[in-house]
């Protein structure tokens, strides 16, 4: 392994290779940065290209965009509060109230930097644990995907922002958007009002509309105010002592990102909203998470960056692609006459080593050209807000008609937008929303098939031991914070009362 | 207004739109496999749910309003509504007169309504956007603008 490991790198510093690795990354950066740009379209735009090149070469371009093009959705996030990518969703909901107290390099810097451990720590265990961790993504059925799915939505405690029925409310309102479409088992349409909605509401332009839009509205609301001072950027952006404050974050991020990202279906956006979760929840200021804690950012970025090595697993030992972006870099493979799968190591040992080399040497040119612009980029606060609320609303138009050359999603992506903008309004949080469309196709539909595999048997679901664990884990991450808040609402009430005693 | 009322307004909302989906999802037809809870399951179960708990988002409202909670106000509300006029006005007449034209004409009414009164800065912003809307999408992401 390491012989080949070796041959990786040697092939990946030739002149043409390193030549395109930058190029990949550079485009990689300005897809993932623009809302409703995702990665598999950047890949699926570069694939053409890469037809005359050598399969190593072009493996080595498409690799090195995927990865840069999760950390790009994070730029945009932080700044202007639109997620060029889902997986950045996250990342916006600590990065966006850093950037609004002038802390926007800081915050730039922390995804950066967290973004390159992340990929660095799961690129390492891939290449130690590539065909191990393919084989448990095999063991994950229908009932394993919807405890995860089911799991994933416990998060919906950590989201709600103090009042858990309004945050509950909003994350039923998500399930019940993501019902809108064809019945996944049956074939049948459910509330498609219009034929647009028999592909039912597509995800990225509602989360630009939740998250971008109805910041514009926010912004023009306060169009007369003067923009906020940034804060001088010293250094890189992020001292070492904060560095250090953030390893354990950094670590566990990586971690979950990784054997998430090898699960087929689960993906980044999942691996960050559930590494957010899980940082939160182990933090002494879960308080302080929602409002600028720098943990937020480095949890969700870590975590998303990690998941693209993790879909490599199934993607180089199975010829399984685990999402949108795998399966086009498995056409890539297709075209390039190669065949993924046991035999691509032994056959081709050059391109699933040189795909790892890859990785981890994008890994300081991501950092580097990341640091590099962090004070360009933070400038972007410093426009003021109805300049930057009329910029933002026109990039979120041409970024939702991009996501299927269709105004059907303009449209969604303004309804959402006004429909976020009200919520935030009402104190409703919009994030369980996100959440809610993100898993609730999954977990309806393997439950579902969960349900036609056992022949309408529930205690199915009791067999299986991932099963049973995630959904014991999401009974305890629902029902503890009900407990703490009714406890302290309690303890609120009779400090009331003894305080009016007093007087 | 009081953010209490908005919670029973938007607590009636919920309340309306549940029952809209319940009613639709009541008229699914029966799974084709008798194991299956079918295509109204879930949209049901989620619609009960949600007329529950708006029930209690109403209440809590009501309650809110003896109480006299925070005032919900919005900042430069009749040029915030024209701006969202005219962002649903822009969208309309996208597919009618092209991308490029109508955001010729949209995008410096939108800036003048945001507090933007340089017109140097109105006319170098509104070029810039649609040169960055060219050269970005049209030309190098091969995006077919209307």
């Amino acid at each position: 392994m390491l012989g080949q490991l070796l041959m990786g790198f040697s092939n990946v510093f030739q002149l043409q290779n390193l030549l395109g690795l930058f190029l990949g990354t550079i485009m990689g950066y300005f897809v993932g940065a623009m809302p409703g740009l995702t990665p598999s379209i950047g890949i699926a735009l570069l694939i053409p290209f890469t037809f005359g090149m050598d399969p190593v070469m072009a493996m080595i371009m498409l690799t090195s965009l995927y990865l840069a093009a999760e950390y790009g959705g994070g730029i945009t996030a932080i700044l202007i509060n639109a997620p060029g990518t889902p997986a950045a969703a996250a990342t916006a909901f600590d990065g966006y109230p850093m950037a609004c107290r002038g802390e926007s390099g800081k915050a730039l810097a922390i995804s950066i930097i967290s973004s390159a451990t992340g990929s660095f720590i799961s690129t390492i265990l891939l290449i130690l644990t590539a065909i191990p961790m393919a084989t448990f993504a095999l063991s994950f059925g229908p009932a394993e995907y919807f405890a995860l799915a089911v799991f994933g939505l416990s998060l919906v405690s950590s989201l709600s922002n103090g009042s858990l029925l309004k945050g509950f409310l909003g994350m039923l309102l998500g399930l019940l958007i993501a019902t809108i479409g064809v019945d996944p088992v049956n074939g049948v349409p459910r509330f498609a009002l219009i034929p647009d909605f028999l592909g039912g509401i597509p995800f990225l332009p509602a989360l630009i509309g939740l998250f971008a839009v109805s910041e514009v509205f926010y912004m023009l609301e306060n169009a007369d105010q003067k923009p906020i001072r940034i804060k001088v950027i010293e250094g890189i952006g992020i001292s070492v002592s904060l560095f250090k404050s953030l390893r354990f974050t950094l670590v566990r991020s990586s971690l979950l990102g990784y054997v998430i990202g090898v699960i087929p279906g689960a993906g980044a956006t999942i691996a960050s909203l559930i590494s957010y979760n899980e940082a939160k929840r182990t933090s002494k200021d879960k308080a302080s998470f929602g409002q600028g804690n720098p943990k937020g950012i480095a949890a969700s970025e870590a975590a998303n960056n990690s998941a693209v090595a993790g879909t490599f697993a199934p993607l180089l030992a199975l010829g399984i692609p685990g999402s949108a972006s795998a399966a086009i870099l498995l056409g890539a493979l297709t075209i390039q006459g190669l065949q993924p799968g046991p035999m691509l190591f032994a056959e081709h040992p050059e391109i699933p080593y040189s795909i790892f080399a890859s990785l981890l040497v994008s890994v300081p040119i991501m950092l580097t050209l990341g640091l590099l612009g962090v004070r360009l980029w933070s400038k972007v606060t410093l426009i003021p807000k109805g300049i930057l609320a009329v910029i933002v609303s026109g990039i979120s138009v041409l970024g939702a008609y991009a996501y299927s050359n269709s105004m059907y999603t303009v449209w969604v992506t303004l309804v959402f937008g006004l429909v976020g903008y009200l919520m935030r309004k009402v104190e409703i949080p919009p994030a369980p929303v996100v959440l809610a469309l993100v898993l609730g196709f999954m977990m309806e539909v393997n439950f579902r098939r969960a349900l036609v595999v056992s022949h309408g048997e529930l205690s199915f679901f009791l067999t299986k031991p991932i099963t049973v664990i995630l959904l014991i884990v999401s009974v305890i991450t629902i029902v503890i914070p009900i407990i703490q808040q009714a406890r302290s609402k309690a303890a609120d009430k009779s400090k009331q009362q003894s305080d009016e005693r007093v007087l | 207004m009081r953010l209490s009322l908005a919670e029973i307004i938007s607590g009636g909302l919920f309340f309306s739109l549940a029952s809209w989906f319940l009613t639709m999802a009541i008229r699914f037809p029966p799974p084709l496999n008798p194991v299956d809870v079918g295509p109204g399951a879930f949209p049901k179960l989620i619609s009960i749910v949600i007329l529950i708990l708006s029930a209690f988002l109403i209440v809590q409202g009501f309650m809110g309003l003896k109480k006299g909670k925070h005032i919900l106000f919005i900042n430069r509300r009749n040029k915030l509504i024209g701006s969202i006029l005219l962002l649903v006005f822009y969208i309309i007449i996208i597919p009618i007169i092209g991308y490029y034209l109508s955001t010729a004409i949209c995008l410096p009414v939108m800036l003048v309504l945001a507090e933007e009164r340089k017109w140097k800065s109105v006319l170098l912003i509104t070029v810039g956007f649609l040169l960055f809307s060219k050269l970005g999408f049209g030309i190098l992401l091969n995006v077919p603008l209307p």
